[in-house]
């Protein structure tokens, strides 16, 4: 059985036991290999690749055609559905292999708006020709306008809403990227974004029920996945969201989050804060409101924050009895701090 | 990342993003297309005959329906291949299929699956692709589909009386209503309904509105049956309690609010000094309205004792909507069918459907230039009658099922396309069925011929 070797452009590589008389596209998904496709019939050119004109690794099975002009084939394009394996060699496809792998591109600022104390809420939008895909809960790295730096943050906002992106921010009381929001930043501002990175997102369960955990700005990630279970069709699982701030007035957003609250039949939002609580508000961090005693078993555990709140959160998770594959979490570092 | 200057993205067209705040009831707002993962009226049954096929549009989602062997299917309306709508020129080879005329991609009725292609039996594409299918039910005459996302799962599909008014008498003690007997449900036996349906020219929302708006009785003191049987109706009526709406939300019943018109919680208002204009000796019909998720009215006791009003205002794109009237009562004899069919050719459907609500369609287009763009919701300066639509707002943003996004594809996204030119300039409205295929012998466009000659 012929070996063949699938180039992507990010450098990644795939070997694949390849059969004769099968559809090497068909074989090759089987193998995980992450091929474009679409038609699986010859047309639509989504599963095209090049290889060696003079030795080719691939022929097009007996009764079936391809989409191919003369000149193409005379570079060796070839597409994987219509074709067989006949003998060992490589392949090479012009795209990543992690099509959700980070990009660069550009944005303008449209808004900078103050969303608690020490908090703020920056709203950009992609350039003409320019876009980012990205999960509910990923984050991109933003350079400060005028410096070489840059800082990371998650996504307030769903992938609906591209090209509009969010961004809850914490300020700082000197650091580039809060300067540089809270002195200069206007609108029509062009900013640099790489992204998205992250592992941290919805699991897309709709039965179990899902505690999200925010200390400060780390609601920005939960925000978007909240959104994002909102979008989703179909029933919903229970919600609970705990926000967690120093006091009253470092509360993000709290006039939106009741109106989530109301919007979303299923979500509870406990607002708690450390100091001068008011009435609505429970005293203590973002874990004060979970009665750990009586935590569904089932119940999975989106952590954001500090790294404290992190540590603490997963420690009294565990040992409620939840499963570790069902915590997840996102380490906010204060970066740039002084 | 490209080393020419960035530009921004042209403004979007369509609602104009305002920059004033999110309103409590933003999803309402976004609602613009209409909720999608709810029960609608598609047609009245005997719209479709056995073998039958006919398109329509609902929240920008195009559906073809079928009647084969008795049973009403509904599918996508968009061939997956190059998009034709299916029920545009219908092409059925058997009862458990329908095929696109352009290319025989034919799709299985019950599960939307490509079942095979014309004349390309062998094709690989086959059992791997399909149609997204939508649950039909038929109640008294009338077919109901639920309008999903393709992504909607089947378990979660709610009965149809999750999206249809309450039921009495089941719900007379918590909604008392001694003035008239327990209003009839599509869902009783023995039930007929006789309605009518028809496109109007405004967004779905201006239209529920005015639905049960208390505050526009105004408009309706000229009409025929107002003044044929000697009504006298108030100014207006204003909310007079707290308690004047009742919020329901049972988590396996419909999600809906209850107006107590003709109780002290609702005031009659008789007189306007400041115009010396004054109402006397009151002789109005007693109704109630309640409006429940998606956008359903039910009029109680209307327009006539045994009778009840259900109208449906649902969004086709996000400036038309087909309402439907239909009007309810218990005919348990051939004898009292006979009376009721009557009384809606002669009365009920001249007067009530068309002369009263007829002025209604008037003011819901007059409302619509206002609203079109989307700046409307955030200057309307509102009265304490609006109560009702506010709080109307609030719960269909809490209880709506999904909103549907501006659909990719569907007819009416473009205003401007050169098809709907043309049809406007033939003189036909854009409107809810599709545009069937007569004769495929004859493309006769007189306008093109002419043009080109």
């Amino acid at each position: 059985m012929p070996v063949i070797t699938c180039h992507f452009s990010d450098g990644a590589s795939f070997e694949v036991n390849a059969q004769t008389g099968r559809s090497f596209l068909e074989v090759a998904l089987e193998q995980g290999v992450p091929i474009r496709n679409q038609c699986r019939s010859g047309t639509c050119l989504s599963c095209s690749c090049l290889g060696a004109v003079d030795a080719p690794p691939l022929s097009v099975q007996a009764g079936r055609a391809t989409s191919l002009m003369p000149m193409e084939r005379d570079e060796g394009k070839m597409l994987c559905c219509v074709s067989e394996a006949i003998s060992d060699g490589a392949l090479h496809f012009d795209y990543s292999s992690d099509e959700a792998g980070p990009s660069e591109v550009q944005a303008f600022v449209d808004s900078v708006e103050w969303i608690a104390s020490d908090a703020i809420k920056l709203t950009v939008e992609l350039a003409e020709g320019q876009w980012l895909d990205f999960r509910a809960g990923q984050y991109v790295e933003i350079t400060v306008p005028g410096s070489n730096e840059f800082r990371s943050y998650s996504m307030c906002t769903a992938p609906t809403e591209l090209p509009k992106l969010a961004f809850m921010i914490r300020m700082l009381g000197a650091g580039l990227m809060s300067d540089y929001l809270r002195e200069s930043a206007k609108p029509d501002d062009v900013l640099n974004l790489r992204g998205p990175y992250g592992d941290f997102s919805w699991s897309g369960s709709r039965s179990r029920p899902q505690l999200f955990i925010a200390g400060g700005t780390g609601l920005s990630p939960i925000c978007s996945i909240l959104q994002e279970v909102r979008a989703a069709s179909g029933s919903k699982p229970p919600l609970t969201l705990n926000l967690g701030c120093a006091s009253p007035d470092a509360l993000l957003d709290p006039a939106f989050l009741r109106n989530l609250e109301s919007w979303m039949p299923t979500l509870t939002v406990n607002l708690c804060v450390e100091s001068d609580a008011e009435e609505d508000h429970c005293i203590g961090n973002a874990l004060e409101p979970i009665d750990f005693d009586s935590l569904a078993g089932d119940t999975e555990a989106y952590v954001c924050g500090p790294e404290g709140l992190i540590n603490a959160a997963i420690e009294r998770l565990l040992s409620a009895g939840l499963a570790s594959d069902n915590i997840y979490y996102e380490r906010f570092v204060a970066s740039g701090a002084v | 990342m490209s080393d020419e200057q960035p530009v921004r993205r042209r403004a979007q067209s369509g609602t104009a993003n305002t920059d004033a705040v999110q309103k409590e009831y933003q999803p309402y707002v976004d609602a613009e297309w209409g909720f999608v993962n709810h029960w609608y009226p598609a047609l009245f049954s005997n719209e479709l005959g056995e073998g039958e096929v006919e398109g329509i549009q609902i929240a920008g989602i195009q559906i073809v329906l079928r009647r084969a062997n008795g049973k009403v299917f509904a599918l996508k309306d968009q061939c997956i291949h190059r998009g034709v709508r299916l029920s545009a020129k219908p092409m059925c080879f058997n009862k458990e299929t329908i095929s696109c005329w352009y290319h025989g991609f034919t799709f299985n009725l019950e599960s939307g699956n490509l079942d095979t292609i014309v004349g390309n039996p062998d094709d690989p594409l086959i059992g791997n692709a399909g149609l997204t299918t939508y649950p039909v039910e038929e109640a008294a005459g009338l077919i109901f589909v639920f309008v999903r996302a393709d992504d909607f799962p089947d378990e979660d599909v709610p009965p149809l009386s999750e999206d249809l008014p309450l039921r009495f008498p089941e719900n007379s003690e918590r909604f008392p209503h001694p003035l008239w007997p327990a209003s009839p449900s599509l869902l009783d036996e023995n039930v007929m309904a006789l309605g009518i349906h028809r496109t109007g020219e405004a967004n779905w929302r201006i239209a529920c509105e005015n639905g049960f708006d208390n505050a526009h009785i105004l408009v309706h003191k000229d009409n025929t049956i107002v003044q044929a049987n000697n009504w006298v109706l108030p100014l207006g009526i204003r909310p007079a309690s707290d308690d004047c709406i009742t919020v329901f939300d049972d988590e396996d019943g419909p999600k809906g609010m209850m107006q107590w018109l003709f109780t002290d919680r609702w005031e009659p208002i008789l007189e306007n000094k400041t115009l010396d204009v004054k109402v006397e000796g009151l002789n109005s019909r007693l109704y109630r309205t309640s409006v429940i998720l998606p956008g359903v009215l039910l009029v109680e006791n209307w327009p006539e004792e045994g009778v009840a009003q259900y109208e449906w205002y649902v969004p086709i794109t996000e400036d038309t909507y087909e309402y439907w009237e239909v009007l309810v009562k218990h005919c348990p004899t051939e004898e009292d069918r006979e009376q009721f069919s009557y009384r809606f050719d002669t009365v009920y459907q001249p007067l009530a459907l068309r002369g009263f609500n007829d002025c209604d369609l008037h003011a819901r287009e007059a409302m619509q230039d206002f609203y079109a763009d989307g700046t409307g919701w955030q200057k309307e300066q509102l009265v304490e009658t609006d109560i009702s639509a506010i709080m109307w707002r609030k719960l269909a943003s809490r209880h709506n099922r999904g909103i549907a996004p501006p659909p990719p594809g569907a007819q009416g996204r473009d205003k401007a396309s050169s098809i709907r030119l043309r049809n406007v300039s033939e003189g036909k409205s854009p409107g809810y069925f599709v545009e069937k295929i007569d004769d495929l012998n004859n493309f006769n466009r007189t306008s093109v011929r002419q043009r080109n000659k």
